[in-house]
């Protein structure tokens, strides 16, 4: 049997170039042209406004921004703040899940309170912990802790303070970005079949054998994106930094894509900048991948 | 099994309030800081004074207009957003469209293009993304902060996976009634595909709005920042006057609180489904 | 007005599925044909192909002699009604019924001119203002009928369109549109995997599987001249009981038919020399019995089988006895079978009993399915 020219799908390719060009053409200028000059770049001296001609430098870019101590900074600090905020807030996101998911009268208004920071800027949500943050005894951490610890608490600036600067920066992204999360593991948790429960009740399955066979079981896919997503959110760690800490002190909150922005902005080092999004994007691209396994892996054993 | 029942509910009643206060502290402060004299909210900030002020005033509010163009911010952010959302949502949807729809050569192939493309952040290609527009000379415009963010590939993936979802059968009744693709997609499908719509326009709006870096990177006139680079600003513009900050904040999210309170079900329903795919 | 012919048509798939293979099919001015098979059998494909959603492969698809392989549906002027309908949700009833007439770009006035007239016809005129949502399943149906009829198609095609409907409204419906359909005299291609809808419907009926035609035939014919099992055991409710039996040479006599243990004697009435059946003496054939075709009564010449009752189902005017056949030794051959009889059945004893039947009711298979006899 030989195939025929058709010509429904001939009208149908038509139309679908004409559908999908200005999307490409967008997606094509915007993000893949960059992305292919973000690697290209990272091989050569380019410097904006410079005199000098831009030359191939090979691994250049990447063997001084692997001995540069700040930007090793950077890649150890977005390590410990994904390590951190990752299980914190995936862990919280999940509580207060739990905590809305009931049929009760008000529950709305508390799914809507905890989501509300959602819709915050970023800038300003950093501004405002700014404040929340400040030193002296007047300021609203330091006098909660003192309240807490019976006065035992002794008031610091903790966004000039090389240990407490990070983790003011995460509590920070913790509040603004749980919301999120949260609403994601809801519509999970909605979706689970009532029968489920139902059944396990029957078995006899306590509230608690429940959560750890039902519902657990049941979040993998949705957990497994929530973690996903909130790495790769940790990587991108930028707004919080440059409005609370500037990076500092001594480097203590500085960040991949601070140091990137700092090169390519500030120092006008373009090559360098894009060296430093192209380890970003490696980073992010394994963290990918990383999940893909694990889903892979995970429905293999089924 | 009741005794349990009890302490559970003690539990979730305790914990509630607890997280609640967590998350209406700061905002709270910052409101009531926003009618407070600018030297008293700081000294006010650790003490139940801090968010029962004694007196209001509207001085700060008077004192943002003054010293920074707000409504200027205002209107960059509501123009470089909005123009990104609904051309966003025409771009991508027709795209998404195009690719769960109609049969073509290369549609897999590009489908495959347009999924890898949605684990490359903006971050990503920050860098050289500022290098070529600033080659392109669009940099401290409002086109450089609109038209690289109209297509996007997680937008086009999420139109997608609703159109395959789309009974076809609507379709084809419109065709065999003598409907053009055109038609078709304005007449039939784009009516029925209002959630994925909102789902669209609520992600890309908070993403957008919020938008800090990259505007921080390719503009500097204040004609076209918008308002997340004007609270930076205004927050390091001496002298630091905290009411006149929170007054800032106030102005700059009650806005947004207010579609959101009244959209809050498509909000929450938006975000979930980006969890949809995994 | 028009007559549809399928000349030798094929259809495989992008992704390789042959869904239909050298397909032939005429239908003639004001008919109504009925395709009925199992899910799966390519008969919504021959409706696609014919209404200009799919391309054929090979082959042609003539609508009064012209062939529209490459037409579009718009020009081959046919009209569909959905299994689900495909009301478009935000439209009312009225913008239904309108939106193929304002496709063909016909004047505001003389739209709802036709609407009026389809909305009158249907008994739709109150519904005209609400949402598909706001309708009842038959309703819906019948705006389906009316978006489909509204614009005058030379063809009509219907795709189950009685399959989201309850019983009780399908035979209403059912009775609804062969009354439409003998009025209008339009050229009607209805899809169907119900094989009742089938026989009630049409004014001939094309059984399909696996992608060809098995027979085509009035619903008469294909109940007593089915031309394979397939056929067979598809028209019917229930289908023909299907069981692998031998033909034994007994000499002179003629044939028997040997099924397990038993043997049925077919000599004693049939044409002993019956060449077709005597070419399969000591060969695998494949006896048909329909389930009405057994009594539990024996008549004048009717032969008896011995079975074994395993179940019966009293339908009230009926009964469906299910049962296997009672081997010597009280083995019994694992062939589920079904009878129909009629009124309720007394079963004194425990399920062993004989069966009667008439020998010419015994239809005979051969090895491949067709029919011998």
């Amino acid at each position: 049997m030989t195939t025929q020219p058709d010509n429904l799908s001939r009208q149908d390719t038509a139309a679908a170039w004409v559908f999908i060009l200005p999307a490409i053409a967008g997606l094509l200028s915007f993000v893949l042209l960059p992305f292919a000059l973000a690697l290209l770049l990272s091989f050569t001296n380019l410097r904006l406004g410079s005199p000098l001609p831009t030359e191939f430098m090979g691994w250049t870019q990447y063997q001084r921004i692997f001995t540069d101590t700040a930007f090793l900074r950077a890649l150890g600090n977005n390590t410990l703040f994904a390590l951190t905020v990752v299980p914190l807030q995936t862990v919280l996101a999940l509580l207060l899940a739990t905590l809305v998911n009931r049929p009760l009268r008000g529950m709305i208004a508390f799914r809507s309170l905890f989501f509300m920071p959602v819709v915050f800027p970023l800038s300003l949500v950093s501004v405002v912990w700014i404040l929340m943050f400040a030193p002296g005894p007047q300021g609203t951490i330091n006098s909660l802790l003192e309240f807490v610890t019976l006065g035992a608490w002794q008031p610091r600036d903790f966004l000039h303070d090389t240990f407490w600067a990070l983790p003011a920066i995460t509590l920070t992204s913790i509040w603004q970005g749980v919301g999120f999360q949260m609403v994601i593991l809801l519509a999970a948790l909605q979706s689970i079949p009532a029968e489920l429960y139902e059944a396990a009740k029957v078995d006899g399955a306590s509230g608690r054998q429940q959560f750890l066979h039902i519902t657990l079981p049941q979040l993998r896919n949705a957990l497994i994106f929530v973690v996903l997503v909130t790495t790769i959110l940790a990587f991108r760690l930028f707004d919080q930094v440059q409005i609370m800490t500037q990076g500092g002190p001594q480097h203590a909150t500085t960040t991949v894509m601070y140091e990137a922005v700092n090169a390519a902005f500030a120092g006008q080092q373009v090559a360098r900048g894009a060296a430093m999004t192209v380890v970003f994007f490696t980073i992010v691209l394994l963290i990918t991948l990383l999940q893909r396994y694990v889903l892979k892996h995970e429905k293999a054993i089924e | 099994m009741n005794h349990r029942r009890v302490l559970n509910s003690v539990l979730v009643y305790s914990l509630l309030p607890g997280m609640s206060l967590i998350f209406l502290i700061p905002v709270w402060m910052m409101l009531a800081g926003s009618f407070k004299a600018d030297d008293l909210v700081l000294q006010h900030a650790g003490s139940l004074q801090g968010y029962f002020p004694a007196s209001m005033s509207m001085q700060n509010y008077q004192d943002v207009f003054d010293r920074v163009p707000f409504l200027r911010y205002l209107l960059n952010s509501m123009l470089i957003t909005s123009t990104i959302v609904i051309a966003g949502a025409l771009v991508n949807s027709l795209a998404g469209y195009a690719l769960a729809r109609l049969r073509w050569p290369g549609r897999d192939w590009i489908l495959l293009v347009i999924i890898a493309l949605m684990i490359i952040p903006l971050e990503a290609i920050a860098v050289p993304l500022f290098y070529e527009v600033t080659l392109l000379g669009w940099r401290d415009t409002y086109l450089v902060q609109i038209v690289p963010f109209i297509a996007n590939a997680f937008s086009i993936y999420l139109f997608y996976t609703f159109f395959l979802g789309l009974p076809r059968e609507f379709e084809e009744a419109a065709r065999i009634d003598g409907a053009g693709s055109w038609r078709i997609f304005f007449n039939i499908v784009a009516p029925n595909a209002k959630p994925v719509y909102a789902a669209v326009a609520i992600l890309t709006f908070l993403t957008q709005w919020g938008s800090f870096l990259w505007p921080l990177m390719v503009t500097h006139s204040e004609e076209v920042r918008p308002l997340p680079l004007g609270i930076a600003a205004f927050y390091t513009l001496p002298p630091l006057q905290w009411g006149d900050i929170f007054a800032f904040g106030v102005m700059m999210v009650s806005p947004v609180l207010l579609v959101f309170i009244v959209f809050q079900r498509w909000f929450v329903a938006g975000v979930a489904t980006t969890g949809v795919k995994g | 007005m028009a007559r549809v012919v399928f000349n030798n048509v094929s259809k495989r798939f992008d992704d390789g599925t042959l869904a239909l293979q050298h397909f032939s099919l005429s239908i003639q001015n004001g008919e109504m044909v009925v395709l009925v098979g199992p899910s799966g059998c390519g008969k919504s494909t021959v409706l696609r192909l014919l209404a200009g959603l799919e391309e054929v492969t090979a082959g042609e698809i003539s609508i009064n002699n012209r062939i529209v392989n490459h037409a579009t549906p718009q020009q081959r002027n046919v009209a569909m009604v959905f299994q689900n309908y495909a009301l478009y949700p935000h439209m009312s009833i009225r913008r239904n019924l309108e939106f193929p007439l304002r496709m063909a770009h016909i004047p505001m006035p003389a739209i709802r001119e036709k609407v009026t007239a389809i909305a009158d016809m249907l008994n739709l005129s109150e519904l005209l203002e609400r949402k598909p949502k706001q309708l009842s399943g038959g309703q819906r149906q019948r705006v389906a009928m009316g978006r489909a009829l509204v614009r005058d198609p030379s063809v009509f095609l219907l795709d189950e369109p009685l399959s989201n409907l309850d019983a009780k409204l399908r035979a209403q419906i059912r009775a609804d549109i062969a009354q439409l359909q003998k009025r209008l005299h339009k050229t009607t291609l209805y899809v169907t995997h119900d094989q009742v809808e089938a026989m009630t419907l049409g004014d001939r009926v094309a059984v399909m599987n696996a992608g060809s035609i098995q027979q085509v035939g009035t619903p008469d014919e294909l109940y007593r001249q089915p031309h394979n099992i397939f056929v067979a055991k598809f028209i019917g409710n229930p289908g023909m009981n299907i069981i692998p039996s031998k033909v034994l040479n007994t000499g002179n006599e003629g044939v028997d038919l040997a099924i397990g243990t038993q043997v049925i004697r077919l000599s004693a009435l049939s044409q002993p020399d019956d060449e077709t059946i005597r070419k399969h003496i000591d060969r695998e054939v494949h006896v048909g019995i329909r389930p009405e075709a057994f009594s539990i009564l024996p008549e004048q010449n009717s032969v008896e089988i011995r079975i074994k009752t395993v179940a019966v189902e009293f339908l009230g005017h009926e009964s469906l006895i299910y049962f296997n056949l009672r081997e010597a030794g009280d083995s019994c051959p694992d062939i589920p079978l079904i009878a129909r009889i009629a009124g309720k059945l007394e079963q004194p004893h425990g399920g062993d009993e004989m069966f009667y039947i008439n020998p010419d009711s015994v239809y005979l298979f051969d090895r491949n399915g067709d029919i011998i006899r």
